[in-house]
């Protein structure tokens, strides 16, 4: 029975501890499903940090230590909240019997997922062999072992080190490990648990999100249930091990923060969330800090380009989109200067020609374009979430001028549209493209993130979660 | 004229609202199936990704006789019984429902005696079907929708043919049956809602009924979506925008779309959870892992561990094949045996770097029978002194007395 009752530690005490620090940061009138996913993703953000610092200072991974700083920090803060904050005023329930309707359906899913957790021995392959291969040695020896590449294990005589071939971060591998060495031993299936719990709260995060700018309970409701009803995030919950389901976490929380800070709601208080989710998206997976910049980018440009004249915006808009566009099909016509001097300058026969340069061959991007175009509108794996937010975008741009919120969905959607691209067309990446191992879970990411972020660009720029109530 | 939309409507119009919604939604799925379905009828031809499904015969796997590779197909060769069975390895999986009629073009059908389809589905994944194949000009046909065995997810395919010479095949396609608008509506529906379990590759993606998918849900959805929104427009008239009594319209339509498309999920979901809780549901951690497919894997990773000192002890897991089943054989035994420290590798020992092998440390071959893992006079190659331990299942253990070798 001990075991088990350290296995609850192990999955709450982070839990509690990130949804306390939330509750004394946030302003008052924040949902309780905003803190309770978000709280979720900065209690283990926390925990993780805190386990591998006591792990590299004092050689062992610790378990009981971290869960009594853990329930320390928690209680701090719950001191903090009802000593030094005014109570928030009291309102009479009102049962909403659509927002029941809505929550009975998603837990009709969530039950059995989280069932089929419990019980599944761990499956997909690279949960096993690049993150879960690393957690059974550190929870076995209760140390971070070192690991390093085959190729180095096979040239050096270093009895200790142990080998795998993936370079992913250890991120992902000590949540496994904190639960095994919680649990006291290594499960193959209890140490899958956070992952539901992340999904889950992945669907809390985005629907406390849509209520913080305005949206009444029932479409935010319908907003969060939305991620629990995806697919591919519901196999990411039930095939755990994956990183996915984490980065998409961290980065909804920390544009859901620039969001609320571009409704005028407080700087220090929601710059803080952001910077508790930032260590999140960039050490979860490789290419999470790029998503972290072009959010960050996104979210200054969209501040400050209210300050130049709409007709000069709107063209280099314009010209963005149509330049993207043109690059996406291929350079189907040429757009070059022709010189006898320096032959072509600019794109010529499918390739970017400029003077002192190899060419650049951007026909190859034809064909990445239909790929990711059918993975996200065709596939079995988004069904209506890819529609809904390429409409809710386009909405969204048509507000472009008026809306700070606005601005920001479009300048992600530009930057990560024109980045995926570029990324699945000129990098090592393009031979994943066609069998999907790299293309659909890095797509289930971006279509989570900009779920979220194209339903919260839709209310104006002002305090919307006070004019809701 | 008076703008008669539901601006002007009493209260009730919210509940009115939602039915147009959930209306205008229904009738836009059953617009889309049943027009995907009469422009197919129309056209007289499939869509060019469910046209046929030509078998690659790039790995086959001859159960009897010999499998030649030749320019343009491969060849048969008999076995003294005058026997050839091959089974296409590299098939993809898919409903038999999808494709009712196979084709086997040979070079030379005069040659062959008898041949038949062989096939086997996954819902009896230890039966072996089959179906005679008849001459047709320079191809062999069969008709497989009237078998009552053709039915569920076909995993495996193949042919036997028996022939006194070498045939050649020049290529092997499944077809699907003649397109009437019974069917194809029949179809559509199933490849909606069709169960495809969970398997080594869904973690990057659902397949639902593969490739040869006619209306795939997520654009069935998305056109359902944009035929429903724009009959609300129609008949709802926003002007200039949706009114309050409206645009529960939208939610409504935007929700019924939403359920439909996600029930397929959420059966798939509730199946495999009761498939984990009748195949996991009571049994301890070793027994669960030995309903697996790759129990043999993990029960000779037990039986290493149960040999061997605890960890870690540095083990060697060798077998030939750089890809494919055996790579995922050595990974995953890599896992297994964790947290002992092991090196999964393909080929032998000597590409090792000579000082790094020691007395102690323990080799597990996977290929007993490959002359580059040959045990003799006490060594493996390149020459390492060893002691055997255990050989199970084609597996054997050895632990490395000596580092020295030739």
């Amino acid at each position: 029975m001990i075991d088990y009752f350290r296995l609850c530690l192990a999955l709450l005490s982070p839990w509690l501890c990130g949804y306390w620090i939330c509750k004394v940061v946030l302003p008052r009138k924040v949902s309780l499903g905003f803190r309770l996913g978000a709280g979720y993703f900065i209690g283990f953000g926390l925990t993780i940090l805190l386990f591998w610092s006591l792990g590299v200072i004092t050689g062992v991974l610790h378990f009981l230590p971290v869960v009594a700083i853990l329930i320390a920090v928690a209680t701090a803060a719950a001191y903090l909240d009802r000593r030094y904050r005014e109570p928030k005023p009291f309102t009479q329930w009102q049962i909403n019997w659509s927002v029941v309707a809505v929550v009975t359906t998603c837990a009709l899913l969530v039950v059995p997922v989280i069932v089929d957790v419990w019980l599944r021995p761990l499956f997909p392959w690279d949960a096993w062999y690049s993150y879960s291969l690393r957690a059974k040695v550190y929870s076995h020896f209760q140390e971070l072992v070192a690991f390093i590449p085959q190729r180095e294990w096979r040239n050096t005589n270093n009895p200790e080190a142990f080998n795998t071939n993936i370079r992913h971060g250890e991120f992902i591998a000590l949540i496994q490990t904190w639960v095994a060495v919680g649990f006291g031993r290594w499960s193959e299936s209890l140490v899958n648990l956070p992952w539901p719990g992340a999904w889950l709260a992945l669907g809390l995060l985005s629907g406390g999100a849509a209520r913080e700018q305005g949206y009444t309970m029932l479409p935010a409701t319908l907003a969060g249930s939305a991620i629990i009803f995806l697919p591919l995030a519901g196999v990411h919950a039930v095939l755990a091990g994956y990183a996915e389901l984490w980065v998409a976490g961290y980065a909804v929380l920390f544009s859901g923060a620039l969001m609320a800070i571009l409704n005028y709601q407080s700087l220090y208080r929601w710059g803080f969330i952001a910077f508790l989710a930032t260590p999140g998206i960039i050490v979860s997976k490789q290419y999470g800090i790029i998503l972290f910049l072009i959010l960050l980018g996104a979210f200054f440009l969209s501040l400050f380009c209210s300050r130049v004249k709409y007709l000069l915006l709107a063209f280099v808009l314009f010209f963005s989109v149509a330049l993207g566009w043109y690059l996406a099909l291929g350079a189907p016509f040429d757009l070059a200067l022709k010189t006898e001097l320096t032959g072509p300058i600019g794109f010529h026969n499918g390739a970017l020609h400029i003077p002192g340069i190899p060419k650049i061959d951007i026909s190859g991007g034809s064909g990445s374009s239909a790929i990711l175009v059918s993975a996200l509108f065709g596939s079995r794996n988004f069904l209506l979430m890819s529609w809904l937010t390429l409409g809710l975008t386009v909405l969204a741009a048509v507000k472009f001028s008026a809306s700070a919120k606005a601005r920001f969905v479009t300048y992600w959607v530009l930057f990560i549209g024109f980045a995926s691209w570029l990324a699945f067309s000129f990098t090592s990446a393009s031979s994943y493209l066609d069998v999907a191992t790299v293309h659909s879970r890095f797509l289930l990411v971006l279509l989570l993130i900009g779920f979220a972020l194209s339903v919260c660009g839709q209310t104006a720029d002002s305090d919307c979660s006070v004019q809701s109530r | 004229m008076t703008d008669v939309s539901l601006r002007q409507l009493p209260r009730y119009s919210r509940t009115f609202s939602i039915i147009l919604g959930v209306a205008s939604a229904l009738l836009a799925a059953v617009a889309v199936m049943v027009g995907t379905a009469t422009w197919i009828v129309w056209r007289g031809e499939y869509p060019d990704h469910a046209q046929q499904l030509s078998v690659s015969l790039g790995d086959i796997n001859a159960r009897a006789g010999e499998i030649q590779d030749v320019d343009g197909g491969i060849r048969l060769v008999p076995d003294r019984q005058g026997m050839v069975v091959a089974l296409f390895d590299s098939a993809p999986w898919f409903p038999a429902f999808q494709f009712h009629n196979v084709s086997v073009a040979i070079a030379d059908p005069a040659q062959v005696r008898a041949s038949n389809f062989l096939w086997a589905s996954r819902e009896a994944p230890q039966e072996t079907h089959s179906l005679p194949l008849a001459r047709d000009g320079n191809m062999l046909r069969a008709n497989l929708g009237t078998n009552p065995d053709w039915r569920g997810r076909i995993n495996g395919i193949g042919i036997a043919v028996v022939t006194g010479k070498p045939v050649n095949v020049r290529a092997v396609t499944l077809h699907p049956p003649e397109p009437t608008l019974k069917y194809l509506i029949k179809r559509i529906w199933w490849e909606w809602y069709y169960r495809e379990g969970y398997h080594g590759s869904t973690i990057n993606g659902l397949r639902g009924a593969g490739q040869a998918t006619l209306l795939p849900i997520g654009v069935a959805g998305g056109l359902a979506l944009t035929i429903g929104l724009v009959m609300l427009c129609l008949v709802c008239r926003p002007r200039p925008s949706w009114s309050s009594a409206q645009r529960p319209a939208i939610l409504a339509a935007v929700i019924t779309l939403w359920v439909l498309t996600a029930m397929p999920w959420a059966r798939e979901v509730w199946a495999e959870a009761l498939w984990a809780v009748k195949t996991y549901g009571g049994k301890n951690e070793t027994q669960r892992k030995l309903q697996e497919p790759d129990s043999r894997l993990y029960a000779l990773a037990q039986k290493v561990k149960d040999t061997i000192p605890p960890p870690p002890q540095r083990i060697y897991v060798l077998s030939m094949g750089e890809t494919g089943a055996k790579d995922f054989e050595r990974t995953k035994l890599h896992y297994y045996l964790a947290p002992h420290n092991v090196l999964s590798a393909y080929r032998q020992l000597r590409p090792i770097t000579k000082g790094i092998i020691s007395a102690g440390d323990y080799v597990l071959i996977l290929d007993r029978h490959h002359p580059s893992f040959k045990f003799s006079d006490g060594k493996i190659k390149p020459g390492y002194p060893v002691k055997m331990l255990f050989e199970w299942q084609g597996a054997r253990l050895f632990r490395i007395e000596s580092s020295a070798d030739d």
